[in-house]
């Protein structure tokens, strides 16, 4: 009896063991390829579709916005690339939310394990570290085997994609912040509607006379984010337009940026301006407290709606025009020949004008080929969408972020505190901005 | 001995399951992190061996420094706050009123709201820009002009996010202490009137303060920590902001991550460490303390 009992004991001591353990192992022990994304480690999914034999199958995470946009690329752009390439299975996978540790979790899997992501949305600033873990496929040597794909991305745009002088990943899309005016504020205030053509529009001089006008009883002129790392990237318009050096990380001491950071502090500081924690949130233009805002063209829906008149024009200029490029890139991992030939069609497809323009004017955002920016669907919905002409007019002015691998931690917290401290705690900026590059300059040299 | 051994053999196996998550959910992670610590590492690629690296980068970052300045502050005031209104509403629906379980359910919902749900909520009532929340409304109607905490005023920001802590947490103190009041002997407040004891605020001087120390100590343990650890609250409302204000030690860990989890690590060590050192001076200093029953 005792023997038995002893046995019970070891039986259920087994048993614990073998629960734990078959709960900790990997999704990929318990499920078969494209049977069951329920397990994977990222977060909402898509329904799978199945893998023919000997088709390749390659994982593309992104965080398409969810709605209209997503619907749009499942129901229609997926199986029309599936149409086009029978010997490819592209399985989608909405992340819920762009999340750079997210990705890197995923490629942190095992090459074979079958929710690896071969291929990811995900914004320029992440391909410094991804060079440095030499995580890529070799984007730059495909491109330049496709001379007429390569020369028909906008160059601006293929900046942006590109890293250490090298094409890194394919721009999706583009977009980038214009100036939101309400134009009803504007004719009240007796202020003229800029040019929405860049080299014509308004000067700073123009844009600060603007904000003093406009700002009257409740409303603002103008709204100023803080606290968040949207600051820094609406910052290298300001920067770019007063000549800063857009070749690399800003020069976050030069003349240039001082003049654009003192700039809008002076606006804020003179009461023309509130501040936001979030600036991509259109609450205060869609609720009239200020009467201009910078915003993306992502807003496309909520625009449509307002009833009070509006429209879109650039940045003011001020030595140039600028425009501060931003969008999502396609991403392509190191895989399988067949997953990387699938991988790069599928990349093909997505820089062609049926994609550009299908997915550009359901989503708001611009495209980045020269040919779709010049198709014929495409120009008649931006003749129906008048206000959109200034973002479009803007991306061949625009500078992106740059995509070092430290880039992460000097946008937030670095220059999100200089920020704060010059724009709420009224440092002075050439003091609090030379003491932020010593602090960049620290961590670069590490 | 052999039926002592049969014994152990059960009470292992019972143990094992709890043992073996502790183990793989707890230990194991801990021992990742301290590994990680001394090592550069971000998510891509092999971990390299960096030795101490990570803790004199902390050591001579004055950001870290003042998350643990902030930290501190945040502490001091969200932990007397909760556990003093728990206590009071303990004491309050301890007595016999009218609707007292009505009262008591009302005052423990907001345990059953999400921090990030709670986070927003404030954020909208207490909101100074770009769009005031109702009660800066409030009392700009009346001349008055509330805090500027989501832009000038760290100090304040942190008291909002305390205020909302407060809100959300006293009602797990008020449910602990609630339990605590009830297993106090009636015989003993009997007693204490004989001895002298008239008022009320005399029976809680020396009787029920005293009774309560107990629960007092564990809800100082169990509060330290789930304040220190707070992430939801300053993620939601503030951001670490404005201007890092703050920024407590969880936040900056966050912020190190993805990019440099070798030191995001080294953080968490040190908040390990920190939550550890408090939680035995909180041991030795209860240690000392009459113990009443």
């Amino acid at each position: 009896m005792n023997r038995l009992s002893h046995g019970w004991s070891i039986l259920a001591l087994a048993a614990a063991v073998s629960i734990a353990v078959s709960a900790c192992a990997s999704p990929a022990a318990s499920s078969p390829a494209g049977s069951d994304a329920s397990s994977s480690p990222a977060g909402p999914v898509t329904p799978q579709p199945s893998v023919a034999p000997g088709a390749a199958r390659v994982n593309l995470w992104h965080t398409i916005p969810a709605g209209a946009t997503e619907n749009y690329f499942n129901n229609t752009l997926v199986p029309a690339f599936a149409a086009m390439h029978p010997e490819c299975v592209v399985v989608p996978r909405q992340l819920g939310v762009e999340d750079a540790s997210l990705i890197r979790t995923g490629l942190a899997l095992d090459q074979n394990d079958p929710n690896r992501p071969h291929m990811w949305w995900l914004a320029s600033s992440e391909t410094g570290a991804y060079v440095e873990a030499d995580v890529l496929a070799d984007v730059d040597g495909w491109l330049s085997s496709k001379p007429e794909i390569k020369d028909n991305i906008i160059p601006a745009v293929l900046d942006v994609s590109s890293y250490d002088g090298k094409v890194r990943s394919l721009p999706w899309m583009t977009n980038a912040t214009a100036m939101w005016i309400n134009a009803d504020l504007f004719e009240k205030a007796g202020v003229p509607v800029p040019s929405q053509d860049p080299e014509q529009t308004w000067t700073w001089e123009e844009f600060a006379d603007a904000v003093v006008k406009l700002t009257q009883g409740d409303v603002k002129g103008f709204l100023v984010t803080t606290s968040s790392g949207w600051d820094f990237w609406t910052y290298h318009t300001w920067y770019a337009s007063a000549g800063g050096d857009t070749s690399g990380l800003a020069d976050l001491d030069s003349p240039a940026s001082i003049k654009a950071v003192q700039f809008q502090k002076d606006i804020l500081s003179n009461g023309q301006a509130i501040t936001t924690t979030q600036g991509w949130d259109p609450a205060p233009f869609f609720g009239q407290k200020v009467a201009i805002q910078a915003n993306g063209p992502w807003n496309y829906a909520g625009l449509k709606e307002l009833t009070f008149n509006w429209t879109i024009v650039p940045y003011p200029r001020d030595v140039k025009p600028a425009a501060n490029l931003g969008g999502d890139q396609l991403y392509i991992g190191k895989g399988t020949p067949e997953q990387e030939a699938c991988a790069f069609a599928f990349g093909e497809y997505m820089l062609s004008d049926e994609f550009q323009v299908g997915f550009q004017t359901v989503s708001g955002n611009l495209p980045v080929t020269k040919s779709a920016a010049e198709n014929a669907e495409y120009k008649k919905w931006l003749a129906d969408n008048p206000a959109w002409a200034a973002y479009v007019n803007q991306t061949p002015y625009g500078v992106a972020r740059p995509p070092i691998p430290e880039f992460g931690q000097i946008g937030d917290p670095m220059f999100k505190e200089a920020w704060d401290d010059v724009m709420l705690n009224n440092a002075d900026v050439t003091e609090r901005f030379t003491q932020l590059q010593q602090e960049v300059d620290a961590l670069l040299a590490q | 001995m052999r039926e002592r051994l049969h014994a152990a053999g059960w009470g292992y196996a019972f143990i094992s399951p709890a043992l073996i998550l502790v183990a793989v959910f707890l230990v194991l992670p801990i021992g990742f992190m301290l590994y990680i610590s001394l090592h550069k590492w971000g998510l891509l690629g092999a971990p390299t061996f960096v030795g101490l690296d990570n803790f004199v980068y902390l050591a001579n970052d004055d950001r870290f420094w003042r998350s643990i300045v902030n930290t501190i502050f945040y502490l001091v005031l969200a932990v007397p706050s909760q556990i003093g209104l728990g206590l009071f509403l303990a004491i309050l629906v301890n007595k016999k009123v009218l609707a007292r379980e009505g009262f008591r359910t009302i005052f423990f919902i907001p345990l059953a709201i999400s921090f990030v749900a709670a986070g927003i909520l404030f954020t909208w009532m207490f909101a100074t820009t770009p769009i005031e929340g109702f009660f800066p409304r409030l009392l700009a109607s009346v001349g008055l002009e509330f805090p500027r905490w989501q832009t000038t005023d760290a100090g304040w920001a942190m008291v909002m996010i305390t205020l909302m802590n407060t809100w959300k947490s006293a009602g797990y103190c008020m449910i602990v202490y609630l339990a605590g009041l009830q297993g106090i002997n009636k015989e003993w407040t009997e007693a204490a009137a004989i001895d002298g004891v008239r008022t009320q605020w005399q029976e809680f001087r020396f009787l029920t303060w005293p009774l309560l120390a107990p629960t007092t100590f564990l809800l100082v343990v169990t509060t330290v920590i789930f304040t220190v650890r707070g992430f939801e609250p300053i993620f939601v409302m503030t951001q670490g902001g404005p201007a890092g204000g703050t920024t407590t030690l969880v936040y900056y860990l966050f912020d190190k991550f993805p990019d440099t989890v070798g030191i995001a690590s080294a953080a968490g060590t040190v908040l390990l460490v920190g939550v550890l050192a408090l939680t035995l001076v909180q041991f030795l200093a209860q240690s000392r303390r009459a113990t009443y029953y």
